[in-house]
């Protein structure tokens, strides 16, 4: 019995999730549909941490990469349940259903993430990959959702074939496809052939497609901005994590001894990562459109931790993806709570109308930058410094090099808040629905807390 | 003997304007937001005596030391600390930041709430900058500047404004970052630690001292502005509003130059040696490029802006010249240039409170109509230009006699610099002050009324004061600089060896 220990989250967020399979379907209410959900992320991410271990003959741990990036995935779920809550998009009828998905690819990802093995790795990848492709073409009526979803789809399963193909690949060389066997099996024959190749490339390049960096990202803005706003804030965030956790584990625990064989492109990948994801930015007017391609450079600042390849390196990707989820979830809470939230323009002289949303917007847009004394910075702070301990300096230079266009394009949103007026008296009775406040509230103040106390959550 | 403080008084003054912000949010009325802000900083200043009284001038080291955990796992403290060169550089916030709050009083009608907020949040920063002795706490009060810097020049400047904040903000920025590499890449070289009393001690290998120097140069030149990085300075002083100008000029420059002297020098003291002459010629480029630039200006505001290029190139040329006279003329140097310039752009602010325009064109006959003003625009002219008995006249003697100590060569290009700067405020004197008065402003042109002339006051006592009594700032640095350079001396025979 003990055995299963390591097992106990995902235990208890399975039974949870039954329960609320079952009794979900008699509730017509959405919230208390949706407190059912951000109850059981809460009570889950409670107990993650009582049991480190291994279980099923070292394909399933639970450390601190795992139950560190589980937790970011629980607190996502509970954010984006929380400022879907009055969301107009997602109707009541399909609220149920919406959310079940949500817990489906978070227990999917949970599994990812926890992965010391390629077969339940490539399993988890595709449970998620499923989950995540209906919730982008969630809104039937919408052509942009649906389009998005069938791109997202195609795409998709072509990349989990490459990553297959790659398995294969290297389990015709090794011999195995857990984790602990092959970093065992190349450190006691050392020629390396064209099918280790390969296979590395291969799977990087299928964990790279899941975590949107280029040059693989072409899908991600298309279906960023069609998925409804609550969806692309939890896959901006989530399934990116589970993407660069799973590479992080691999190269960490699977290859860390051949760096010949992944380092050079991924170096390649997370300059072309950081570099299209800023330089494409620049010139975006839509905001979400904008904060996916932010998100595709925010996949590139994290590249550099997997490429430190060290646990230093694999505890600043936890750091980094918790302080993310906060910031990126705020700013999509602040898209929802405005009334012309997706074009830049309405953002024109918000803070004549609401300073304190204003003030909020201006401290996750400087957190996403990495300007102190935000959370951001030290999160960006950690993951440099992980990948200058491990030698590659030049690399941190260009990825801070680039970082500088990203002030650009955030500053763009917050002159628009603070240094124009409204075009027109836009009529702001319109409220904020109180879950978003509560969100935004929450968010910036965690971004705050972090960025001055980092240790609260170190 | 000194008695020590048995609070932890830097942090206290650090963090007081914060209260005072909070005090501030929860105000309805704009008259007492302002009552709430000036009275936060008058505090902050009177809080602070026991830092000046019970300072000990005979110790090199750190003084007020406070050090608490911060960040664990990545070795980083919270520690602040006190010594000769920051303690002049912490009163000269302190009382910046009061006349920040006195010339805003009526020239800021809209949103003052976040006005004062913003002032008194950017004293906290740079009280903190000055006090931080942990390399990741410095940078990150030197970066939580860019927030509210980056709101008082765009929602309160002028036309241009939002050009200038984001070009502000990414010059910053852009220079931060890379010091941020070198920090990090110093953290490891030294064993993990932030601590700049520990890094100050560790001799790093010299082809490290380089790379290092050229990454907080980045940022320090960026800020100072030395010559090449000069460009956003004229625009950020030009459309900031005028306690935004003040502060620019009277701190936010300094920063960089309190960096070179706190961080450069200490960390590369091989590298600082020999890239001495690199840096004293980018200092006589930037004094005598912005004092010819400086003489095309046709805006007011811009030609001061330009003229701070100039008279920043003494400081960096005092900082670098590397012996005594001149470092302690550079530093004096930034405490003058803070006083005088801050005094101008405040001239700047109360004339354009009354005409609306900074055109040079428009000016003319002001001896005329506002009496009063003359008086003092004509003293801070004066002290600008160096005129014997002004602060500025020390400063800039203590940076030449270093300068000829160094180099002849190095020294005779500052007779020009200082001719220049001579010739641009005169003839900006006679454009303002002599000739007929225009009639589009006749109007609109009357004499400072009693806060305008009070907050001159103190700004004219330390111009004098300075300029006769030179000897007690000077005191409060000396030893410290003796021991930068006797340590930088040290280490770099070693080498030698």
């Amino acid at each position: 019995m003990d055995q299963y220990l390591p097992l106990l989250p995902e235990i208890v967020f399975t039974i949870l999730f039954l329960i609320y399979f079952v009794i979900g379907l008699f509730i017509k209410n959405r919230y208390i549909t949706g407190i059912m959900v951000m109850t059981i992320s809460l009570i889950t991410s409670f107990i993650l941490f009582s049991d480190y271990g291994t279980a099923f003959n070292n394909m399933f741990v639970a450390d601190n990469l795992s139950q560190g990036l589980k937790l970011v995935f629980l607190l996502s779920l509970f954010l984006c349940t929380l400022i879907s809550l009055r969301y107009e998009k997602i109707k009541n009828e399909i609220f149920y259903e919406y959310s079940l998905l949500m817990l489906l690819s978070t227990l999917a990802m949970m599994l990812i993430v926890s992965s010391k093995d390629f077969i339940p790795l490539f399993l988890s990848v595709e449970f998620m990959s499923l989950c995540v492709y209906l919730l982008s073409g969630f809104v039937l009526s919408d052509l942009k959702s649906n389009e998005a979803s069938l791109k997202y789809y195609v795409l998709g399963s072509f990349a989990s074939a490459i990553f297959l193909f790659g398995i294969a690949a290297i389990y015709g060389v090794t011999g195995t496809t857990t984790f602990y066997s092959i970093a065992n099996f190349l450190k006691n024959n050392s020629d390396i052939t064209i099918y280790h190749y390969m296979g590395t490339m291969a799977i990087i390049t299928a964990l790279a497609f899941k975590a949107g960096c280029a040059p693989f990202h072409q899908w991600s803005p298309d279906v960023y901005e069609g998925a409804p706003t609550t969806i692309t804030a939890f896959m901006s965030v989530s399934p990116k994590a589970a993407a660069v956790g799973a590479l992080g584990r691999i190269v960490f625990e699977a290859f860390s001894g051949n760096v010949q064989l992944w380092l050079a492109p991924l170096v390649f990948i997370a300059i072309l990562t950081m570099a299209t994801g800023n330089i494409l930015a620049l010139r975006q007017n839509n905001i979400k459109r904008l904060l996916a391609y932010s998100s595709i450079a925010h996949a590139g600042y994290v590249m550099l931790a997997v490429i430190a390849c060290s646990q230093e390196g694999l505890n600043s990707i936890v750091f980094y993806m918790m302080v993310y989820a906060f910031m990126n979830i705020g700013a999509f809470a602040v898209v929802l709570a405005l009334p012309e939230g997706e074009k830049i323009e309405g953002y024109r002289g918000i803070s004549n109308f609401n300073l304190s949303l204003a003030l909020c917007m201006l401290a996750f847009l400087f957190s996403l930058s990495g300007i102190p004394p935000f959370g951001g910075f030290i999160a960006k702070f950690l993951v440099f410094k992980s990948v200058i301990h491990s030698g590659y300096i030049w690399v941190a230079l260009v990825g801070i090099i680039f970082s500088i266009l990203s002030a650009y394009y955030y500053l763009r949103i917050a002159v628009k808040m603070f240094f124009l007026n409204a075009q027109q008296q836009i009529q702001f009775e319109y409220l904020i629905p109180s879950n978003l406040k509560v969100a935004i509230a929450l968010n910036a103040a965690v971004i705050l807390i972090t960025g001055i106390i980092p240790n609260v959550i170190m | 003997m000194i008695e020590t403080v048995s609070y932890p008084i830097l942090s206290i003054v650090t963090f007081f304007p914060l209260i005072g912000v909070l005090f501030i949010i929860l105000l309805k009325n704009d008259m007492a937001v302002r009552y709430a802000a000036l009275t936060t900083t008058v505090m902050n200043l009177i809080i602070s005596i026991p830092i000046f009284t019970n300072f000990d001038k005979s110790n090199p080291s750190f003084q007020f030391v406070e050090t608490y955990n911060w960040i664990p796992p990545i070795n980083a403290y919270y520690k602040m600390g006190v010594d000769g060169i920051s303690i002049l550089f912490i009163l000269l916030t302190l009382i910046i930041s009061i006349l920040c709050v006195a010339v805003s009083w009526s020239a800021i009608h809209e949103r003052v709430k976040l006005f004062y907020s913003m002032i008194l949040i950017m004293e906290t920063a740079m009280i903190g900058i000055f006090c931080a002795m942990d390399l990741l706490l410095f940078y990150v009060f030197y970066e939580a500047m860019l927030i509210p810097m980056f709101l008082l020049i765009g929602i309160w400047g002028s036309a241009n404004r939002i050009y200038a904040s984001i070009k502000f903000v990414l010059f910053t920025f852009a220079g931060s970052v890379i010091m941020l590499i070198g920090i990090i890449s110093l953290y490891f070289m030294a064993g993990k630690t932030f601590d700049v009393v520990e890094l100050s001690k560790i001799k790093f290998p010299v082809d490290f001292q380089y790379w290092l120097f050229f990454a907080f140069f980045a940022a320090f030149a960026v800020k100072v502005p030395m010559f090449p990085f000069h460009t956003w300075l004229p625009d950020a002083h030009t459309e900031a509003p005028t306690a935004g100008s003040v502060i620019l000029a009277g701190i936010l420059l300094k920063i960089g130059g309190y960096g070179f002297v706190r961080f450069s020098i200490p960390f590369c003291p091989d590298a600082t040696v020999s890239l001495k002459l690199f840096m004293q010629l980018l200092s006589l480029t930037a004094i005598i490029y912005g004092a010819f630039v400086t003489l095309m200006q046709t805006d007011f505001k811009r030609l001061i802006a330009y003229s701070s290029v100039s008279h920043m190139g003494f400081v960096t040329l005092g900082i670098f010249s590397l012996n005594e006279p001149a470092m302690q003329g550079g530093i004096l140097q930034m405490i003058n240039h803070g006083i005088v310039t801050g005094a101008l752009f405040m001239c700047i602010g109360v004339i354009y409170e009354r005409t609306h325009t900074r055109e040079l064109v428009k000016y003319g006959g002001f001896g005329k109509v506002v009496p009063i003003f003359v008086l003092f625009y004509t003293f801070f002219s004066a002290a600008s230009i160096g005129f014997p008995g002004t602060n500025s006249f020390i400063g800039e003697f203590l940076v030449m006699l270093g300068a000829f100590k160094s180099s002849f060569y190095v020294g005779a290009p500052l007779i020009l610099g200082i001719a220049l700067g001579a010739t641009y405020m005169i003839w900006l004197y006679y454009r303002v002050v002599f000739n007929e008065v225009k009639p589009e402003i006749k109007e609109h042109l009357h004499d400072l009324n009693l806060r305008e002339a009070l907050m001159f006051i103190p700004l004219v006592f330390l111009v004098l004061f300075i300029g006769f009594q030179p000897s007690l700032p000077l005191s409060f640095m000396d030893t410290s600089i003796k021991h930068l350079l006797d340590s930088l001396s040290t280490s770099v025979n070693f080498t030698m060896k």
